[in-house]
């Protein structure tokens, strides 16, 4: 008798936990609760530097309101969505940069493409968590199926299905990044004028191109460069879509590949031009095509380098060595 | 054939517009492929919810208005502009884009120079759009490439 | 000529005004706007392209001139017709319960409002290829004609386009089964 409670009590006890596909799927869901709350933001390691804060408001649909604050809580940067155009606003620059927001509904893969990507590249396992920014979470992580290595941990509100709280690890296992709800209200009402922006007197204001998701025969009319591709990519990564940026006259096709959560960005420069590097510590070295440049961003690293006259850019979180991998499988 | 390939041809095939080569190959793959017969359903669908969006009919003063614009025209002759057209979508794009980054923003001193901020942007704007990507990280990184 | 224009086309031009504007009173607008920009024009107008399809290009060009909402920078879409291959590519097999649910929503009677919203926030390009399309039954020819373009274009466009749609629409539906 006992023994048939027990294991009618262990089923419902199983039953009350949702599986953590299901918990994934909810997380990735548009959110529908309209919030209002305080954020922090680490990047590791950062000699020195403070971690940021952001207050951020969401109202549904699609407009938000996120501003990242200085020491004593004023806002340094605004980012203001009325749903449908993006102001990002820079209060030491007085400069306002206006566009909308990158759109993933215009992406070449669906949203069943991506979740599929995710999880042929990811294991995804529950684990126990305290409550995050006092809300009860599940946590969820997310392990690279090619090494077993943790990627991501995230913490879903078991309520709405909102991410408290980031972490993001590299390659090494090393966490690199945190991004957490310090506090978070769910206010009834929220005042619309708070997603609105009207740049102040005096800003300068600069449009900003809206990028778009081109598939890969649509790179030479788009950019009249003769499209160049890694024969090579690191495991479970896959071309998505491109871009073509206009840069001082020049066009640079910007080729995005993705694992499902992380990506790797090839940039393709015409002939003759420089690379600008500005300010970022930098290391040259030189690859079987030619020099090569790397510096570390808080994107990842950032390799440079030339091959036939043309220059090129990979952008990605991965580690140096498999970045070099890539840019020498350049045909 | 992948699927990922034969969307493009579902959609055309949707609106009858695929070729005889073409259909021979989509109907022999939907035989054995529920996810893409239930996408060519889907677009099919699609089609008819918009179809059944009501189209209101032309208001009989506009109607009047251009016809007497018309007659306007016939009577007193305009000296036709030469101006030529404007290519919408590339030439307005480019102007925008040069617009956007910023020219003074991102070209250095140097002529034929690519900033590596930009395409840091360019990878922000990109991220953004991944699943489980952390907005506002994110957002704060690229506020800082736009400088 | 022009006169016939306005007698047997206004109607279709007018549709298409009105789906691409989203009110009755920008459409007018747009409408006299892109009839005086014709007449104003008109040694531009090439006697080989339909003059009803001229112009809708001249609505659909103007349209886009006067977004206020925000500027989509599209670079020219011109698609080769053999199309290359994309490099790997997964299939999406995944028995999908969304799909179901949106194929359901899209088949009742009601959506018409849904599916209204969901076109406004498609970029132009997307918008006006699918109001040609599925709104007002133009073929491939006759949106080539009116876009400029190759039939390739419009047929990836119009892939995109419902593409698009579709993970618009979704978001929509999940929005309005929780409120």
């Amino acid at each position: 008798m006992n023994g048939l409670f027990f294991l009618l009590a262990a089923a419902a006890l199983a039953a009350l936990e949702p599986q953590p596909l299901d918990v994934l799927r909810k997380s990735l869901e548009p959110s529908v609760a309209s919030y209002d709350g305080r954020m922090i933001l680490e990047t590791f390691p950062q000699t020195g530097a403070a971690a940021k804060q952001m207050r951020v408001r969401f109202l549904n649909p699609g407009h938000y309101r996120r501003e990242l604050l200085d020491a004593s809580g004023k806002p340094l940067q605004i980012i203001v969505s009325d749903g449908k155009s993006e102001w990002v606003y820079d209060k030491t620059q007085n400069k306002v940069w206006q566009g909308q927001a990158p759109d993933g509904d215009y992406k070449q893969f669906g949203w069943e493409q991506e979740y599929d990507l995710l999880t042929a590249n990811y294991d995804v396992r529950m684990a126990s968590s305290p409550p995050v920014a006092r809300r009860r979470a599940w946590a969820l992580e997310l392990l690279s199926r090619r090494d077993g290595k943790i990627q991501r941990r995230i913490w879903v509100d078991k309520k709405n299905g909102l991410i408290l709280q980031s972490r993001i690890f590299q390659s090494d296992g090393r966490l690199v990044s945190t991004a957490r709800f310090a506090s978070i209200q769910f206010p009834k009402k929220q005042d619309p004028a708070l997603f609105r922006f009207e740049p102040p007197e005096g800003a300068t204001v600069v449009k900003r191109l809206e990028p778009d998701y081109l598939a890969l025969d649509q790179a030479k009319s788009a950019s009249g460069l003769e499209p160049k591709l890694p024969l090579w990519l690191p495991s479970g990564y896959v071309f998505e879509s491109l871009n073509v940026l206009a840069q001082g006259g020049k066009k640079v096709i910007h080729y995005r590949f993705s694992d499902g959560i992380n990506v790797l960005s090839l940039f393709q420069c015409p002939a003759r031009t420089r690379l600008n590097f500005g300010a970022k510590a930098s290391r040259r070295f030189r690859l079987a095509s030619g020099p090569a440049t790397l510096a570390w961003t808080s994107e990842g690293h950032v390799l440079g380098w030339s091959s036939q006259g043309s220059k090129f850019v990979l952008i990605s979180p991965l580690d140096s060595s498999t970045l070099r991998h890539v840019a020498e499988s350049l045909p | 054939m992948e699927c990922r390939e034969l969307k493009e041809l579902l959609s055309a095939y949707a609106d009858g517009q695929a070729s005889s080569e073409e259909q021979v190959l989509l109907l022999a793959h939907l035989e054995g492929c529920p996810a893409c017969r239930r996408e060519l359903k889907l677009f099919q669908t699609m089609k008819t919810a918009l179809r059944r969006v009501c189209s209101p009919a032309v208001p009989a003063d506009l109607r009047a208005a251009l016809l007497a614009q018309a007659a306007r025209r016939r009577s007193k002759p305009t000296p036709w502009l030469k101006r030529a057209p404007v290519g919408v979508g590339f030439s307005l794009a480019f102007a925008a884009a040069v617009l956007a980054i910023g020219v003074e923003q991102f070209e250095s001193r140097q002529a034929d120079s690519i900033s590596v901020d930009a395409m840091l942007a360019a990878h922000n704007e990109y991220a953004l759009t991944m699943p489980l990507c952390p907005q506002e990280l994110v957002l704060s990184d690229l506020s800082m490439r736009l400088r | 000529m022009i006169e016939k224009l306005i007698n047997e086309y206004s109607q279709q031009a007018y549709e298409f005004a009105v789906h691409l504007c989203g009110s009755a009173e920008e459409a007018k607008e747009l409408m006299q706007e892109s009839f005086f920009r014709l007449i104003r024009h008109w040694d531009q107008y090439d006697a080989s392209q339909p003059l009803e399809n001229y112009f809708m290009t001249v609505m659909r060009n103007l349209y886009y001139d006067g977004i206020k909402k925000w500027d989509r920078g599209f670079i020219s879409l011109e698609t080769p017709v053999a199309g290359e291959d994309e490099g790997s590519v997964l299939a999406d097999a995944l028995a999908d319960e969304d799909a179901e649910d949106l194929q359901t929503a899209l088949e009742r009677r009601e959506v018409s409002e849904t599916v209204r919203s969901v076109l406004e926030e498609l970029a132009p390009e997307y918008k006006a290829v699918l109001i040609m399309s599925d709104m007002q039954g133009l073929g491939y020819n006759e949106i080539a004609s009116v876009l400029d373009c190759s039939l390739g274009t419009v047929r990836s466009r119009l892939w995109r386009a419902r593409n698009a749609f579709k993970k618009k629409m979704r978001k929509h539906l999940y929005y309005l089964r929780v409120e």
